[in-house]
């Protein structure tokens, strides 16, 4: 989550000033956008919290 | 002891199989979920459509891919499992897999940091492009000996729901192909003149934001277009001709279909065209009674095919293109589901190709706003590819071809003729333009030549056109020369005339009906020219890029209804062109008495009230398209 609010920020305060008469086929919206970041910041949470849960449960079976 | 092994290895492999198979599955659905939420979060085709009708773009779209793909893979898993080095084999599946998972990850990655930050991999150097090459391959490497040793169990608990969603998927398919085969069976060019006889070889020459004003023809102080004065001297010069639209795109469709904008609703990226409009058109009329037809241009803003323009084609850059009967019925039931796939595989690939430095066609969005030289099809690799493809002389051949060293803000690398004294160059300077302009007449020189000396100009109607003005100008009068085979006088029509007619004209002239749903009237062959009449009307629209103050940034219209992203409409009859600004309701009046000059004149009351009934007339007659005004 911490990570969604600095890319937002980041996004905000790096947002294009030039002003062009085409519209660039290759950028997305901020739907988009919000999509993409979740899965990364999914699969960042998961991959540094996998190896804690995991943990966690083979010191119950030891137990 | 010899069977338990056996077992215990077709086990193994059964159990390597079915997880590739739901590896595939998963990532085609997750690659087709991430480019539709890419396309609705911004402008794009799918803007035009219903939630229904995207949702089942989405869904047939993976189901196309799952019954093409799915198949393959059994079958490779079936041939490779009959062969030593098993376990090899299941490697190189993981392997292939793998690297499409890495390549959706990259893309996607890529296309996050530039809509989020306008940073992409063009502003990166090669190395830093070799770099990520050989993240992608170690990453994908290593990944794939993670799945063949154990991760593969991971994928297997995803089998149930694999299974049902690819029963949903497949069901709604079936229902759409039912449903759909009932519908488009009608749709079709219904050409009634096919007796077989020799065609003339066609030219379709235009060059984009072209000014009749700028050219020495039209009486411009500079000798621009020397050749083009000498071959307008045994050709049809039209002095008051004018665009449908006011952009490339609609412009070059609407010539192509021979449909005005406002009913194919093409005008600008990403409209395309859909439904019937993408089977009815000029191409497929030519093709059908036996044309070659060749189309050159940028593979973007005038490409038939981004533009979905379906069959007809036979050869698009030098690229031949499917026209076969089983396409085409296929395309008609699966129009926008191919494009979709095929827009999205087209994205991958620049991408791609551009990390291995095989193509800078990414380029060429920064190319037409900075001037960034890209070697990617410039006018001179247009010119040669057209000068080849007249040389191979499959006759009868439509050669279209569209050139952009003339348009502007930058305008690429014309030869110095007016501007040779120059260091600093603004945007739209004015002397680059007329170099630009001079450049563009010697290529068009080098058709001409070429079709002289292959024995060819004697058979081959040629026009010349542009597709807007200088900075999408629609209010000047814009150069329409023609040449018709054996011509050797000049002939001047001063009466209004309309791009759109060129597309009828060109039947006219070839002895085919035209047909009902083609708009416009014939201006040529000799015999149409006294039927063009004085008091003609005819309507032009634009679209632009609205600039949006919150996002600083330029965006495109919003393109459902009332206006579908037009931004001006305006009505061209006798000596005015009263426009109307669609957001704001205001109306403005031209004098168009010197078609090269057209000056803002004061309202008078009755002839404003004049021209908005004969555009409102105009619209509830053709298009249903209503208008505000705060007259």
């Amino acid at each position: 989550m911490k990570l969604a609010i600095v890319f937002l920020f980041l996004q905000i305060l790096l947002m294009p000033s030039k002003v062009y008469a085409y519209i660039d086929p290759g950028t997305g919206g901020i739907l988009y956008q919000i999509v993409v970041l979740a899965i990364g910041a999914v699969a960042g949470i998961w991959l540094s919290v996998k190896g804690i849960i995991k943990r966690l449960f083979k010191k119950r079976r030891d137990e | 002891m010899y069977f338990t092994l056996k077992n215990a290895c077709k086990e193994k492999f059964s159990a390597h199989h079915k997880s590739q198979q739901i590896y595939l599955v998963l990532l085609l659905f997750s690659a087709f979920l991430l480019e539709t939420t890419f396309e609705i979060s911004k402008v794009s085709f799918l803007s035009r459509l219903s939630i229904k009708e995207v949702f089942l773009i989405m869904v047939n779209s993976i189901a196309l891919a799952v019954i093409l793909l799915l198949p393959v893979l059994i079958l490779i898993q079936r041939l490779t499992s009959m062969f030593a080095f098993k376990n090899f084999f299941l490697y190189l599946i993981y392997l292939f897999l793998t690297l499409v998972l890495v390549i959706i990850s990259f893309v996607h990655i890529d296309t996050f940091l530039y809509s989020s930050f306008q940073i992409d991999i063009t502003d990166f150097s090669p190395l830093f492009h070799k770099i990520i090459l050989f993240l992608m391959l170690t990453s994908s490497f290593f990944i794939s000996f993670l799945l063949l040793k154990n991760w593969h169990k991971g994928l297997l608990r995803f089998k149930r729901t694999t299974s049902v969603v690819v029963l949903i998927i497949l069901s709604v398919f079936v229902t759409s192909l039912l449903y759909r085969g009932y519908i488009t069976s009608s749709w079709s060019v219904n050409i009634s003149e096919t007796k077989a006889k020799k065609y003339p070889n066609i030219v379709l020459f235009s060059t984009d934001g072209l000014n009749a004003s700028h050219m020495s023809l039209y009486g411009y102080h500079r000798k621009t277009t020397p050749t083009i004065d000498r071959f307008a001297s045994e050709s049809i010069v039209y002095t008051r001709a004018y665009s449908n639209a006011g952009n490339t795109r609609g412009t070059v469709i609407s010539i192509l279909t021979g449909k005005h904008p406002l009913t194919t609703m093409l005008l600008y990226p990403p409209d395309i065209l859909m439904g019937r409009d993408s089977f009815e058109h000029l191409p497929a009329i030519l093709s059908s009674i036996g044309y070659y037809w060749i189309d050159i241009g940028d593979g973007i803003y005038t490409s038939p095919r981004q533009c979905n323009l379906v069959g007809g084609i036979n050869n698009e850059n030098g690229y031949e293109r499917e026209t076969g009967v089983w396409f085409i019925t296929f395309k008609k039931l699966f129009n926008l589901e191919v494009y979709f796939i095929s827009d999205m595989l087209s994205r991958y690939l620049d991408k791609i190709s551009f990390l291995l430095g095989r193509s800078q066609r990414l380029l060429y969005f920064k190319q037409m706003i900075h001037g960034i030289e890209t070697e990617y099809l410039t006018d001179e690799k247009r010119l040669k590819i057209a000068l080849d493809k007249i040389r191979e002389k499959r006759e009868p051949f439509f050669l279209h071809i569209h050139m952009m060293k003339t348009h502007g803000p930058k305008f690429r690398n014309p030869k110095k003729r007016y501007a040779k004294d120059k260091k600093i160059i603004e945007d739209w300077d004015i002397d680059v333009y007329d170099d630009a302009i001079y450049t563009m007449d010697s290529y068009f020189g080098e058709i001409l030549t070429t079709l002289k000396r292959e024995g060819l100009y004697e058979n081959t109607l040629i026009i010349f056109h542009t597709d807007h003005g200088f900075k999408w100008d629609t209010l000047s009068a814009l150069p329409l020369i023609v040449h018709l085979p054996g011509q050797k006088e000049q002939v001047i029509i001063d009466q209004p005339v309309q791009y759109l007619d060129i597309t009828p004209s060109i039947l006219s002239y070839i002895g085919v009906n035209i047909p009902e749903w083609m708009e416009g009237e014939p201006i040529f062959p000799i015999k149409n020219l006294k039927e063009i009449k004085k008091e003609r009307a005819f309507i032009i629209v634009e679209t632009r890029g609205i600039y949006d103050r919150k996002a600083k940034a330029w965006v495109k219209p919003y393109i459902g209804p009332p206006y579908y992203g037009l931004t001006t409409i305006a009505l061209l009859k006798d000596t005015y062109i009263y426009k109307v600004y669609l957001e704001t309701s205001e109306t403005v009046l031209y004098n168009i008495e010197n078609p090269l000059r057209p000056l803002e004149v004061e309202m008078d009351k009755k002839t404003v009230a004049e021209y908005k009934k004969a555009l409102e007339s105009l619209l509830d007659n053709n298009y249903k398209l209503e208008l505000n005004t705060n007259d």
